[in-house]
C-alpha cells in the first residue's frame, strides 16, 4: 500500500504517503474500496508537502537547520516517518466495477488504501486500445507492459502530433508508419523534409530497415537514394491555380488573373502563363487584366517551373503512382530535403488534392469506395496550411472523413492552427509543449478533459506522451516505443498481425 | 484607552528584563505551592559536557476542559509515553482517553479514589477546585505510568517526565515512591518544565538565569545549580537552542550532572533544539487538541439528547451570557 485517501471531492482527490515514498506526477494509482468491490483509478496531477504540526513548526524548524548549517553544528530531524509526509493530488478518471469502466461519477470510500496499478488492474483498457501501435501505458515515469495504439477507425479522423523539438516526433511518426505496416488497412502518406524517415540517421534506422518495407513501403525522393526508389516529380500540367493558392498569397486582381488563366488554357495554364510574353497575355485577355498582375503571376510560375521536381512533360507525373499505392495501403515516402519550402509545399498540397478528388469521385460508386482503406496524409509543420481557413488541407480537415481521408498534422505551434480546424482532430498525441498558449488550445480542442493536466504536459520528457482520443477511458500516458527497439521486439515476436482489413461496412 | 495603564505594564516588564543584580547570599525562591532558597550568581554557572547517546522513555499528559457548567466542568485526559534512545523513537505508547464530569462537591473524593488506587494510599491533600483536580488527576496519571513502567526499564536509563519533580505537596509521598525506585533500579529520573513559575521578588528566576548564562557560557551548552538540596537545575542543553529549562533531577542521584549530559544526547533535534526530543513527541502522543475535544464535547452531547433532552435544556446548562454579547 501505498497511503491511503484524506478526502476532497468527486473532481479531486487527496491522499497521504509517506516521507521516503517517491511518487511521480503523472502517475496511475488505484484506490481499493473493498465494501463495494471497486477500483477507483487516479491520476496524480499535484505533489505537496505535508508535516504533521502547524505551518509555523516547518518554518521555525527550517530556520533552526539553517542557523545551525552556519555554525556547523551537528542536528538530527528524528522520526521523519511519522511528522514528515506528502500529499498527493490526483484527478479521478474513472472507476471499474464488474470489469466495466465508468466515468468518474462516484467517490471512493473514506481513507481507501491507495497503491500502484498493476498491469492486471488495466484489463479493462484492452478493448479502447487501437491497432496503430506506438507505445507502452505510462505511470509517471514507469512503463506498464499494456499496449498503447491508436485507432485505425479514428485515423480519418484527423491526429494531431503536438511537441516541441526534441521531444520525440520523428520517432513517433517512424513508429506509427512501422506499426501500420505491420498491421496494414491503411495507406500512408509521410512528406519528409529532413530526409530522416527512409535511412534513419546516427545510430538509428530508417523505415528501409522494416522487415516488410520491400512490400508495404514505397519511397519518392528527388535525390538518388542508396536503396529502391522513384524519382519524385510533378508535372506542371497537374499544378492547378488552387494549389498555388496555397504556396502564396494572391490580390483579389491576381486570383480573378489566375482563374482566367486555367479557364483558358485548362492543364497548359502553367506553362502558357510562363512561356508567353507579358504583353501578349494582356492582349489575349483583351486588356482586361493588368500586365503588373501578370507581371507577379509569371514570376511566382516561373519559381515553379524552375524546380528540379517539376517538368513541363504532362507525361512524367508520379502523384498518379503515389496515389494509387495509397490505395494499396501502402506507406509512402516522399523525401524533400534539400528542397525549398515551397517546393515541399507544392508536393503536399498536389498530393492531398490528388487524394482527395480521387476519393471523392469514386465515392459514388459505393462498392469500389468500400473496398480502398483509409488514408492518413502527415503534414510537418502543419500550423503552415492550417492556420487559415482555406486551402487543401483545410478541407481535409473538414471533408476528409468522409471519404476515408485523414490528416496528420505535426507541429510544435498548435495555437497557429485555427481553432475551427483543430476541432475537427479527434486523435491528440501530446509529447510535451512549453508553451501556455499551445497548452491552453490543446485543452479546448482535446476530446477529452485535460484541464488538470496541464502539469503533466510541462514536464513530460523526450518519448513520453499523452494520447487522447473518443473512445479512450481517460488521456492515455504512454512511453513512445523507440523505433528500433520496435523493430527488435517485432523480429523477436512470432509472427505479425498481418492482413489488409478493408472495411467493407464503412456506409 | 488608559495610555498610562500600558506604559506602566510596559515599564514593568522592561524591569524585569533589566535586573542584572545577583544575589551572592541565598534568597527565597518561590513556586506556586512552596518555596525553597538558592543563589543567584554568575559563578555557578557551569560548563555541561555532551554526551553521544543515551537510551530512556518519556511521559507526558494532556488535559483539556471540554465543558464548562460554571459549577461542573466536564474535563478530558491522556497520557503518553516514547521511548527510545539518541537515534530514533522505538516504542509508542498511549492511554486511553478518560472523561470525568467533576464537580465542586465531589472533585475531592474522585482525586483521593484515584490516588489510592495508584499509590495504596491515602493522597496527603486535595485539591481546591475541579480544575485543580483535573490537573492533579493528570499529573497522577502521569506518575501511575511512570510507576508502571519504571519495573520495564533499565539501569541508565532515563525516564523524563514533564513538569517539576518538587513542589507539588498533593504528589510528594508518590513521586517520592519513585524517586526510590528509580534510584534502587538506576534509572535516572528527571522532570522537565515547558515552563516555570520560581521567582523571587518580582524576578522571574528562569529568565535572570538564561540571560546570565548566555552572558557567562556564551555559544555553550551550560547547567546552573538553582537547588543542590533539591536537586533542581536550570540547564541550557544545546549550544545554539534558544531557551534553557529548569529540570529537577531525582534528589538520590548521586552524579546529577552526569544524568543533565545524557539529556544533551537527546536535544540535538532540530525541530525542538535543546529539548528532549522524547518528551516532545510525548507531548504530542498526549496532547488534546482542539479538534479532538470539540469532537469529545459533540458525543457528549449526543448522548444527553438520546436520553430525550433538547438542545434547549443543554444550552440553558451551559448558558453565559457573555458568549451572546460576543
Amino acid at each position: 500500500m501505498l497511503g491511503r485517501i484524506i478526502g476532497r471531492n468527486v473532481g479531486e482527490i487527496v491522499f497521504r504517503y509517506p516521507y521516503g515514498e517517491e511518487v511521480k506526477l503523472g502517475e496511475i494509482l488505484v484506490a481499493e474500496d473493498a465494501e463495494r468491490e471497486t477500483l477507483f483509478f487516479l491520476r496524480v496531477v499535484d505533489l505537496r508537502y505535508g508535516q504533521e504540526g502547524s505551518e509555523q513548526w516547518g518554518l521555525r524548524t527550517a530556520g533552526e537547520m539553517m542557523m545551525l548549517d552556519d555554525m556547523e553544528q551537528p542536528y538530527r530531524l528524528r522520526d521523519r516517518e511519522r511528522r514528515l509526509f506528502k500529499i498527493g493530488v490526483c484527478s479521478p478518471l474513472g472507476y471499474v466495477a464488474h470489469g466495466r469502466f465508468r466515468r468518474p461519477k462516484a467517490l471512493p470510500a473514506h481513507f481507501s488504501p491507495v497503491r500502484r496499478a498493476t498491469p492486471g488492474d488495466y484489463a479493462f483498457l484492452e478493448e479502447a486500445m487501437g491497432e496503430v501501435e506506438v507505445g507502452w501505458l505510462r505511470s509517471g515515469e514507469q512503463v506498464v507492459e499494456v499496449a498503447v495504439g491508436l485507432p485505425l477507425a479514428l485515423l480519418t479522423h484527423h491526429v494531431g502530433i503536438f511537441a516541441t523539438t526534441g521531444m520525440g516526433k520523428s520517432n513517433l511518426m517512424r513508429v506509427m508508419a512501422a506499426s501500420i505496416m505491420d498491421h496494414g488497412g491503411c495507406g500512408l502518406l509521410i512528406v519528409d523534409p529532413h530526409g530522416e524517415y527512409c535511412d534513419g540517421g546516427g545510430d538509428s534506422r530508417g523505415l528501409r530497415q522494416h522487415p516488410r518495407a520491400g512490400e508495404r513501403l514505397v519511397v519518392y525522393s528527388p535525390h538518388r537514394l542508396s536503396g529502391p526508389h522513384n524519382s519524385l516529380l510533378l508535372s506542371a500540367a497537374e499544378i492547378t491555380v488552387g494549389d498555388l493558392q496555397n504556396l502564396f498569397s494572391f490580390s483579389d486582381a491576381q486570383r480573378d488573373a489566375l482563374h482566367a488563366l486555367a479557364g483558358r488554357f485548362g492543364r497548359e495554364w502553367l506553362l502558357r502563363l510562363c512561356q508567353t510574353e507579358v504583353a501578349e497575355l494582356v492582349y489575349e485577355f483583351d486588356q482586361r487584366i493588368h500586365e503588373s498582375t501578370f507581371g507577379v503571376l509569371q514570376r511566382r510560375g516561373q519559381r515553379i517551373l524552375d524546380s528540379d521536381i517539376v517538368h513541363a512533360d504532362a507525361g512524367v507525373e508520379a502523384t498518379q503512382a503515389m496515389v494509387e499505392h495509397l490505395d494499396q495501403g501502402k506507406v509512402v515516402l516522399v523525401d524533400t530535403s534539400g528542397l525549398y519550402e515551397y517546393e515541399e509545399l507544392l508536393v503536399g498540397v498536389v498530393l492531398a488534392r490528388k487524394v482527395l478528388g480521387w476519393r471523392q469521385r469514386v465515392y459514388r460508386d459505393r462498392e469500389r469506395f468500400a473496398s480502398l482503406p483509409p488514408v492518413l496524409l502527415t503534414m510537418e509543420e502543419a500550423q503552415r496550411v492550417l492556420r487559415e481557413g482555406e486551402g487543401i488541407f483545410a478541407r481535409i480537415a473538414r471533408e476528409g472523413r468522409k471519404f476515408k481521408v485523414g490528416l496528420c498534422a505535426i507541429t510544435q505551434q498548435p495555437k497557429l492552427i485555427k481553432p475551427e480546424l483543430l476541432s475537427q482532430f479527434n486523435t491528440f498525441c501530446i509529447l510535451g509543449l512549453a508553451d501556455e498558449g499551445d497548452r491552453s488550445m490543446l485543452r479546448s480542442a482535446a476530446k477529452q478533459d485535460l484541464g488538470s493536466l496541464d502539469r503533466e504536459i510541462q514536464t513530460l520528457e523526450a518519448g513520453e506522451a499523452l494520447i487522447t482520443y473518443p473512445g479512450a477511458p481517460f488521456a492515455l500516458p504512454a512511453r513512445i516505443h523507440w523505433y528500433d527497439h520496435y523493430l527488435e521486439r517485432r523480429e523477436e515476436r512470432a509472427s505479425p498481425r498481418d492482413s489488409l482489413h478493408i472495411d467493407r461496412d464503412f456506409y | 484607552m488608559d495610555e498610562s495603564g500600558l506604559s506602566a505594564a510596559a515599564a514593568y516588564i522592561a524591569d524585569i528584563l533589566s535586573a542584572g543584580r545577583s544575589h551572592e547570599q541565598p534568597v527565597e525562591i518561590f513556586t506556586e505551592k512552596d518555596s525553597f532558597f538558592g543563589r543567584l550568581t554568575p559563578e555557578e554557572f557551569r560548563p555541561l559536557p555532551g554526551e553521544e547517546g543515551a537510551r530512556g522513555t518519556a511521559i507526558d499528559g494532556g488535559s483539556r476542559t471540554l465543558l464548562d457548567g460554571h459549577t461542573f466542568i466536564v474535563s478530558a485526559r491522556r497520557v503518553g509515553a516514547v521511548g527510545g534512545d539518541h537515534r530514533g523513537a522505538e516504542r509508542t505508547l498511549r492511554r486511553d482517553m478518560q472523561v470525568e464530569a467533576l464537580d465542586r462537591h465531589r472533585h475531592r473524593e474522585v482525586f483521593a479514589r484515584r490516588y489510592r488506587e495508584v499509590a495504596g494510599e491515602d493522597p496527603p491533600g486535595l485539591p481546591d477546585s475541579p480544575e485543580e483536580t483535573a490537573d492533579g488527576l493528570r499529573a497522577l496519571e502521569e506518575h501511575a505510568l511512570a510507576g508502571s513502567l519504571l519495573e520495564e526499564m533499565e539501569e541508565g536509563d532515563l525516564l523524563m517526565m514533564d513538569g517539576a519533580l518538587t513542589g507539588d505537596p498533593l504528589l510528594k509521598p508518590l513521586i517520592g515512591d519513585h524517586c526510590r525506585r528509580a534510584a534502587r533500579r538506576g534509572v535516572h529520573l528527571v522532570g522537565v518544565c515547558k515552563r516555570s513559575d520560581l521567582y523571587t521578588g518580582q524576578l522571574p528566576v528562569l529568565s535572570w538565569i538564561t540571560r546570565q548564562g548566555d552572558r557567562v557560557q556564551e555559544g555553550q551548552r551550560w547547567y546552573y545549580p538553582l537547588s543542590g538540596e533539591r536537586r533542581i537545575y536550570v540547564a541550557k542543553l544545546h549550544p545554539a537552542a534558544r531557551f534553557a529549562f529548569r529540570i529537577d533531577v531525582n534528589p538520590r542521584e548521586e552524579e546529577p550532572r552526569c544524568v543533565l549530559s545524557l539529556l544533551t544526547a537527546l536535544a540535538d533535534e532540530v525541530s525542538c533544539l535543546g529539548y528532549p526530543y522524547l518528551l516532545a513527541l510525548a507531548h504530542r502522543e498526549a496532547s488534546i487538541s482542539g479538534e479532538e475535544g470539540r469532537l469529545l464535547r459533540d458525543q457528549v452531547r449526543e448522548q444527553v439528547l438520546r436520553q430525550g433532552w433538547s438542545l434547549e435544556d443543554w444550552e440553558r446548562v451551559f448558558f453565559d451570557y457573555h458568549r451572546y454579547m460576543e
